[in-house]
């Protein structure tokens, strides 16, 4: 639609999604992370 | 309660303003509808009456006060279940996010509500917006309340229906290939699709990234024009969204003098319903009879744009569907081997027609294919884009049939994949080209159907569109026809 262009933002903290809310999915958590299968295998 | 329940925006504020009415019992009156119609007519995924009522008293609470006047204060709407509203689930009709409660809402849902509306729930949708009919929602099948035997189009047919049969006073879709524009002329509304860029899609699940756009529907094109306003706008949190010119609902009018409208001669080809044919193009005559001009045009790559729009839309659906895999959200089946379990997951979790557009996405996008599939139809959707910038050259909008025919059966299409692609045939270019597009009602058929008017127009230039299209609807009557749904109750 328009001439390509990058969108930047300044590199600035600001607040974010609570971490409990980001985490009220989860169908399995563990100390406020996100619990999944054995990824790397092997030497586990 | 059906005279309320059947209100424009428009007219509703003014009750509302001059408190005649009160939010509450317009919404009540709503609510009551849906209560009495939905078991039927099955729009609705989600009805939450009790947020619904709490934001309508704090309308009538904030209008009490002698607050600002907020542009949609206290008029009920729904949302596509495709779009995030905070405590809502949000299932993009899909199994795989059955339970998903989304954290935060769309911009556009943010902004509706900032306006002052009055959230009635969410709509069905065809899984992951991907459908001509909500025949592929993993839940139910919506009717058309025109005829409950037929489907009400689709992706955004909840949307369209509600509207259609009074159960919202205007509502939000989304449009990738034509799902909001299909499913108002289908229903008999009116949908508009802004051009790409115009509306954050912050909070819209993702199906197409190129494509995706949020767009309203309602039973009016200022209702519609009223809706669009309070939701577009730049937002950091979309990288596509751009600083656009304001849509300014006051200013719209409905003079259509000396402007050019194109009819592409591409879009009246074999196996358009005659009926469809006749209607539209009986609406140009009605708006050369206003004052415009009726211009001859061609768009010639157009029977590439459906070969293009299946290459593209499904690659990019194949990498956006890829963070379904049942590790943050949504149910996990198979609680062993990683790859068990994403395999259990998707296969359990996504629907027919979503494995079938993974698999040719991800078929497009492989290694050694990408040149021959993704590649070549980003070439032709340039050719496609340059024959709609030559045309708006020398014409303000251009003119069409939004779908080749009306509604059609419930089950009619549903084994011929090829054959529900075809009903975005008229929608699907206007998309690759990222322009704004609008279906309205311009007539009906001999089985008392709606027809929809596609009217398209140049980039960012929605208020043109709107005019056009506001000339035609105040000229006509079609829009006052409402579907017999509960009369005969």
């Amino acid at each position: 639609v328009l001439p390509l262009e990058n969108v930047l933002r300044e590199d600035k903290v600001r607040p974010s999604l609570p971490h409990e809310d980001a985490m009220q999915n989860a169908p399995a958590q563990r100390d406020g992370y996100f619990e999944v299968p054995v990824v790397l295998e092997g030497n586990g | 309660v059906s005279d309320l329940a059947y209100l424009s925006i428009h007219e509703a504020q003014d009750l509302l303003r001059s408190k005649e009415i009160s939010a509450v019992e317009l919404t009540q009156a709503v609510l009551e509808r849906i209560y009495a119609l939905d078991n039927a007519v099955k729009a609705y995924l989600t009805v939450a009456p009790d947020m619904a009522l709490a934001q309508a008293a704090a309308a009538d609470e904030a209008r009490a006060k002698g607050a600002p006047e907020l542009p949609l204060l206290g008029i009920p709407l729904a949302i596509k279940d495709i779009l995030s509203l905070e405590g809502l689930p949000t299932t993009c009709g899909s199994r795989i996010l059955e339970n998903y409660v989304p954290p935060y809402s769309a911009t556009a849902v943010e902004r509706l509500q900032a306006a002052g509306a009055v959230m009635l729930g969410k709509t069905n949708t065809d899984e992951f917006a991907m459908g001509s009919s909500t025949e592929n929602s993993a839940y139910f099948t919506t009717r058309n309340p025109w005829d409950l035997a037929r489907v009400p189009g689709g992706s955004s047919g909840g949307s369209a229906a509600a509207v259609a049969a009074g159960m919202a006073l205007g509502a939000l879709g989304s449009d990738t290939g034509g799902s909001v524009r299909q499913p108002a002329a289908l229903c008999g509304v009116v949908g508009l699709k802004p051009t790409y860029g115009r509306v954050s899609r912050w909070g819209l699940v993702a199906f197409a990234s190129s494509l995706d756009q949020i767009g309203p529907l309602a039973r009016t094109v200022p209702d519609v024009a009223l809706l669009l306003a309070a939701m577009t706008g730049y937002d950091e949190r979309d990288a596509t969204s751009v600083e656009a010119p304001a849509i300014d609902p006051a200013a719209l009018t409905a003079d259509v003098r000396g402007l050019r409208i194109g009819v592409p001669r591409e879009y009246f080809v074999e196996g358009i319903q005659p009926e469809v044919e006749a209607a539209v193009r009986a609406a140009v005559d009605t708006l050369v009879a206003l004052g415009a001009e009726a211009v001859d045009v061609s768009l010639p790559h157009t029977d590439y744009a459906l070969p293009a729009y299946y290459l593209i839309a499904p690659a990019e659906a194949s990498a956006n569907l890829a963070r379904f895999d049942g590790m943050r959200y949504g149910p996990r089946v198979g609680g062993g081997e990683l790859w068990d379990t994403y395999r259990q997951t998707r296969g359990q979790g996504f629907g027919p027609e979503v494995k079938r557009r993974i698999m040719l996405g991800t078929y497009a996008l492989s290694a050694g294919y990408y040149d021959a599939y993704y590649l070549k139809a980003s070439q032709v959707r340039t050719l496609i884009r340059r024959d709609f910038d030559q045309a708006l050259e020398r014409c303000d909008v251009l003119l069409a049939p939004t779908a080749p025919t009306t509604a059609f059966r419930i089950g009619e299409n549903v084994d011929d994949p090829l054959q529900m692609y075809l009903q975005d045939v008229l929608t699907l270019a206007l998309s690759l080209a990222g322009l704004p597009g609008l279906s309205l009602p311009c007539g009906f058929d001999g089985a008392g159907l709606p027809i929809g008017l596609q009217v398209m127009g140049r980039a960012f230039d929605e208020a043109t569109v709107l005019r056009v299209a506001h000339a035609y609807e105040a000229a006509t009557e079609w829009h006052k026809r409402r579907p017999a749904l509960g009369e005969t109750e």
